[in-house]
């Protein structure tokens, strides 16, 4: 290669125009998204498609008995087999799904939504508010959740609503410290005296400066606590303390399928694999959600 | 530690000052702890004398930890003073900005030091800039878009760049967004806390160059802040010397630079230009 040629190349390199400063926003934020956490967000889509259109993917009702023998084997009709009282159990995991999102998504979007407008104030108030603030919620995480759980619902009776409030409440003080951890380093920054000397409200500063800097924290919070929420809602449900009996929900039919074991194990491993490939896939998602917004949410 | 030739007002341009302060102090650690333990306290500033006068520049210059930046922010309404008072336009100062009124608020304006941390990052700088629009002069989004684009002329950055968030931008342009936000407020005193300190000198001497133009073509009057005696020379129409969080000496730059009186403005200076000392 002769040396002109060289000087070329070099000066074709070195004329390269300047890379564009990163751009934020959706585009870029999913460009970084790994790629375990794109395959969960399709499977997750997926998750949401199925119980979505369960009515009209089921082959049968999902709380119809008998509609063929009790503990059939996996079959061309049936093609998870059926459960004691001859449901069909294939149906019942695809409406279950719908149990499953629907509740998990509520309970986990209570929480993110009082723990992270909890957060907020605390961090900006900051003084004796967040001290008292915090002391209280440290003493409520304190009880376990299941037992607080169980305690809540069982006095005031199952029902889907019970549960949900009940769960999405349980997770707000650590949903709180999450956020106020992260807010409270914007607190201190200059764009919020910035804001205090052009003589913002607290509400304005707390909503419009520090909000949108925590956004991502919160997605991850949210995402989270859906995971959480799957796993304790499939645990009250395998207690008794779930969505009242016709609902059907995969907890439910991992109890009621325990005592059929030894006839088919289909009742019990469907659900059970259907609670945890969706709790996998939900923190595959986070993570990756985490991931992608780095370090500086 | 108060000298005989201390005189706030040395050589001020006009009897009528802007901005008078009056003894005033401040000390950090006051807050009690929980169960009323008083903390630690350390005097930041200490009975600071100043007058700032329509039009005129004040640089206050200081090693770091001489009470420079608390001075900014108790004019700013940011922290509150221990003792003291701050006249303005010849009425008293609120310490707190929220209890200022919207005009006193408006015509205060403070530029920080750093410019990553005093632009909202998830703000585009359209936004940044036109909220003062919005929140002083009450300007719709059109008008206030209208607006936005002859700031950012005025402080010679693209109009496209209202779109853009701070982190698209290079860090002597967020200064320039930072001062367009400020100057958004149409402000009487300015107070720029080290504002070129973060910036490489090249783009310092830029913006001190815009500042200046602008300083000439509005009339604003400028507290300015520096740790670089060269700025300050250079920028300022009188210099005041702190000293751990006292007021060594205040004089006009020319007679400052002449002959300083007092003994830390000396050191100061012999340090600023070794070459000059004959030995």
């Amino acid at each position: 290669m002769s040396d002109s040629k060289i000087f070329a190349e070099w000066i074709a390199a070195a004329s390269v125009p300047p890379a564009r400063p990163r751009r934020s926003g959706t585009r870029a934020f999913l460009a970084r998204l790994p790629r375990a956490a794109r395959v969960a967000a399709l499977v997750l889509l997926v998750y949401a498609l199925v119980s979505a259109l369960a009515p009209w993917l089921a082959p049968f009702s999902p709380a119809e008995i008998f509609v063929g023998a009790p503990f059939e084997p996996p079959s061309a009709t049936h093609f998870l087999g059926t459960d004691a009282l001859g449901r069909d159990v294939f149906s019942r995991v695809l409406y279950g799904g719908r149990t499953a999102l629907l509740m998990a998504g509520g309970a986990a979007l209570l929480t993110t939504a009082v723990g992270g407008a909890l957060g907020l104030v605390l961090s900006y108030c900051g003084g004796l508010a967040d001290e008292i603030g915090m002391r209280f919620l440290e003493v409520l995480a304190s009880i376990p959740s299941v037992i607080l759980a169980l305690l809540v619902v069982g006095a005031l009776g199952p029902s889907i609503a019970v549960v949900v409030v009940t769960v999405g409440l349980l997770a707000v003080p650590s949903s709180t410290r999450v956020v106020r951890a992260a807010a409270l380093a914007f607190v201190a920054e200059d764009f919020v005296l910035a804001a205090r000397a052009r003589g913002e409200g607290r509400l304005a500063i707390a909503l419009r400066e520090i909000l949108p800097n925590v956004a991502g924290t919160l997605l991850v919070e949210f995402s989270i606590r859906t995971g959480w929420a799957v796993i304790l809602i499939g645990a009250l449900a395998f207690l008794g303390f779930g969505a009242p009996p016709p609902t059907p929900d995969w907890g439910a039919m991992i109890n009621e399928g325990r005592g059929g074991l030894d006839a088919s194990i289909w009742p019990v491993v469907a659900p059970a694999a259907a609670i945890a490939a969706l709790v996998l896939t939900v923190n595959l998602l986070t993570d990756g959600i985490a991931r992608a917004l780095g370090p500086a949410r | 530690m108060r000298p005989a030739f201390y005189s706030p007002n040395a050589g001020a341009p006009a009897p009528l000052p802007l901005l008078t302060l009056e003894g005033v102090s401040a000390r950090y650690g006051q807050t009690r702890g929980l169960l009323g333990r008083p903390g630690a306290s350390a005097d930041v500033l200490r009975q600071v004398s100043l007058s700032l006068h329509p039009g005129e520049t004040l640089a206050l210059v200081g090693e770091s930890g001489s009470g420079k930046s608390t001075l900014a922010r108790i004019v700013a309404g940011l922290q509150p003073a221990s003792g003291g008072r701050i006249c303005y336009r010849g009425g008293e100062l609120p310490a707190d900005a929220h209890k200022r009124s919207a005009d006193l608020r408006r015509e205060i304006q403070i530029i920080f030091q750093n410019p990553d941390s005093s632009l909202n990052r998830r703000h585009r700088i359209g936004r940044t800039i036109g909220r003062p629009l919005e929140l002083f002069f009450g300007l719709s989004a059109r008008e206030r878009e209208k607006r936005v684009i002859d700031l950012l002329h005025a402080v010679r950055l693209p109009e496209d760049y209202a779109w853009r968030y701070p982190e698209e931008v290079s860090g002597g342009e967020r200064q320039r967004v930072a001062l367009a936000r400020a100057l958004a407020a149409q402000p009487r005193l300015l107070l720029c806390d080290e504002i070129v300190s973060a910036l490489d000198v090249s783009v310092q001497a830029s913006v001190l160059a815009l500042l200046g133009t602008i300083k000439a073509q509005t009339g604003l009057s400028l507290l300015f802040i520096t740790h670089d005696l060269a700025v300050a020379r250079w920028f300022a129409d009188r210099i005041a010397v702190l000293y751990r969080g006292e007021l060594c000496e205040v004089a006009p730059v020319e007679e400052l630079f002449a002959a300083p009186r007092h003994p830390y403005t000396q050191a100061l200076l012999a340090a600023h230009r070794p070459s000059t000392r004959p030995f």
